[in-house]
């Protein structure tokens, strides 16, 4: 479960308004993909259609050559975990019955949580270093902390393949950093897909990069093929210097004003 | 006790002489007028005013969920007003009163939560303003059917101000079970409701079919208020102030919240009548007034709250 998606030929409009256009694309297991591209270029949306949110206009996402609008969505929440951009929760949930949620597509409804269901969710707690937070109300923890609690969550639903939309983008570096690492640490066995803004981030931490642009696919591939000069350009329309990262050896950016 | 006295040692007898088998062995001097004020005034009434509450309550917790809004409660969306238009327009084109109610309220909420959507992720004072509008509405069509039609006027104002007055044993045949069969329905998706209280997009991509959850839930809740509003009117501000305590209580978590929130919708409309009742005996307040006395000033005082805790 989980293998692979493909997007095929998919489209997707609001209204009038072509937000995705005849985008096709694969991700393979073993891989951590980012989508890059200005506000706007249909970065969310893409995500959106792969996550089933949204039904695409035409075309449609595969996993393992089986289209997702034919997949019940407790089936897919197995296969797949999604990190929504914004995360506000307005009830006092403890941060352990949050987490517990993860756990919701294995059981029926009114099913209970057992202590099979407890021992994952401690396993991901840990990793993700939220289990001192278990008895804390979600209502009163940080940025940060939230959004490693709701990592954990989605590393609860032990989903192959995990989706992130915008995680970073309101969160100091040192968690941006933390969190990738998690995530960058369980690719082997999972497609981890995420939307990224930092453009050196996402060199630093992709096997391969998509480059959005007015939703179209406007480059892909290693961060090597997709992060130059001529890109950057045309996406962003700001001169860029490029060097080679000396740590990782993947190309890095600087702005010229 | 009560606005006919009768002493407490004589209800406990007509009480058990009400029971199969244990009645034969109680002998009390005829009294046919006692038996008749307990069980045919009294009993319903009680019964009736705890079934309400109860479905009121659960109906609240799950618009609470559907919403995602701790502030919707069916009366406060105007949904019990749709119900009120539904059952006063059955009554004057004399067709079951139950079964428009019903029709009321459902078309009512979709119509909230039709228009709550477009705005996307709706606050609590645009859901306010849908639902009071809403309410307007409602209550002057109302009062234009009553207009039209004089001699059905005084049974349409009953449904404006809400009373157990009029409870009797056939209406609770009806109440009961689409009330205790609707909550059992709706705690049995508990985790469901959990989920959609941490957002839409989250349920969904957690495993809940939310278009089947959310017809579901508009279906039951609209059953529950169409008994609710036709056997006794429009009672305010239940849904909300109910479920409110019970999760400053026990958490937000349905599973406890709901018969905990079913259980004290009983208790409070039944305190709620009795006070009504006995407050002013011989004469009586609308159950529809005691709540909205209690209710209303609290609303105001958790939007205030809300307000400073978000500005």
């Amino acid at each position: 479960m989980g293998q692979k998606i493909d997007i095929k030929n998919l489209n997707f409009s609001y209204g009038d308004k072509k937000v995705l256009k005849d985008i096709s694309l694969s991700f393979n297991k073993g891989k951590f993909y980012s989508i890059i591209g200005p506000n706007g270029s249909g970065k969310s949306t893409l995500i959106k259609n792969i996550s089933k949110m949204i039904t695409p206009s035409l075309g449609s996402v595969f996993i393992d050559h089986q289209d997702i609008c034919s997949i019940k969505n407790k089936n897919l929440a197995k296969m797949m975990a999604v990190i929504p951009q914004n995360i506000l929760i307005d009830y006092d949930f403890t941060v352990f019955e949050i987490v517990m949620m993860g756990r919701s597509p294995y059981k029926r409804s009114f099913q209970d949580f057992d202590s099979e269901d407890e021992a994952i969710v401690e396993r991901y707690m840990k990793a993700t270093n939220t289990w001192d937070l278990k008895d804390q109300l979600i209502t009163n923890l940080s940025g940060g902390e939230t959004q490693r609690v709701i990592a954990a969550r989605a590393l609860s639903q032990e989903a192959d393949i995990i989706l992130l939309d915008e995680l970073t983008s309101h969160l100091d570096i040192q968690y941006q950093i933390e969190f990738l690492n998690i995530f960058k640490s369980l690719k082997q066995d999972k497609i981890i897909i995420a939307i990224l803004h930092d453009l050196n981030l996402a060199s630093i931490y992709s096997d391969e990069i998509i480059l959005l642009d007015k939703g179209q696919v406007i480059a892909k591939g290693s961060p090597r093929e997709v992060i130059n000069k001529e890109n950057i350009k045309n996406v962003y329309h700001i001169t860029v210097e490029i060097f080679e990262n000396p740590i990782s050896q993947c190309p890095y950016i600087i702005p010229i004003v | 006790m009560g606005a006919a006295n009768i002493k407490p040692h004589e209800v406990f007898m007509e009480i058990l002489k009400g029971i199969p088998f244990i009645g034969r062995y109680i002998h009390t001097a005829p009294s046919n007028k006692n038996f008749l004020i307990i069980f045919m005034v009294r009993m319903p009434r009680i019964i009736m005013a705890s079934i309400v509450g109860m479905g009121l309550a659960v109906v609240g917790t799950a618009f609470q969920s559907l919403f995602k809004n701790p502030m919707a409660d069916p009366y406060v969306l105007g949904v019990s007003g749709g119900a009120a238009l539904g059952a006063a327009l059955a009554i004057v084109i004399h067709l079951p009163a139950t079964l428009f109610a019903f029709i009321g309220a459902a078309a009512t909420t979709i119509m909230v939560y039709m228009i709550v959507q477009v705005r996307g992720k709706a606050s609590t004072i645009y859901l306010l303003l849908v639902g009071s509008s809403i309410g307007f509405l409602t209550s002057s069509l109302i009062s234009i059917i009553m207009v039209f039609n004089q001699e059905q006027a005084s049974r349409i104002i009953f449904w404006m101000l809400g009373s157990f007055n009029a409870s009797s044993w056939e209406n609770i045949y009806i109440a009961a079970p689409v009330v205790l069969i609707g909550t059992m329905i709706i705690s049995f998706f508990y985790k469901e409701f959990n989920l959609m209280l941490t957002g839409e997009e989250t349920a969904k991509t957690l495993g809940v079919e939310t278009e089947k959850l959310k017809k579901g839930t508009i279906i039951i809740s609209s059953m529950m208020i169409a008994v609710s509003v036709s056997f006794s009117g429009l009672i305010g501000f239940v849904g909300f102030i109910v479920p409110h305590m019970a999760r400053i209580i026990v958490g937000p978590n349905n599973k406890v919240l709901i018969p905990f929130s079913a259980l004290g919708g009983a208790i409070f409309l039944l305190l709620s009548d009795t006070i009504g009742r006995t407050i002013a005996a011989p004469g009586e307040l609308p159950v529809g007034a005691v709540t909205a006395l209690i209710g209303a000033p609290y609303f105001i005082y958790l939007l205030i709250k809300m307000k400073r805790r978000s500005g």
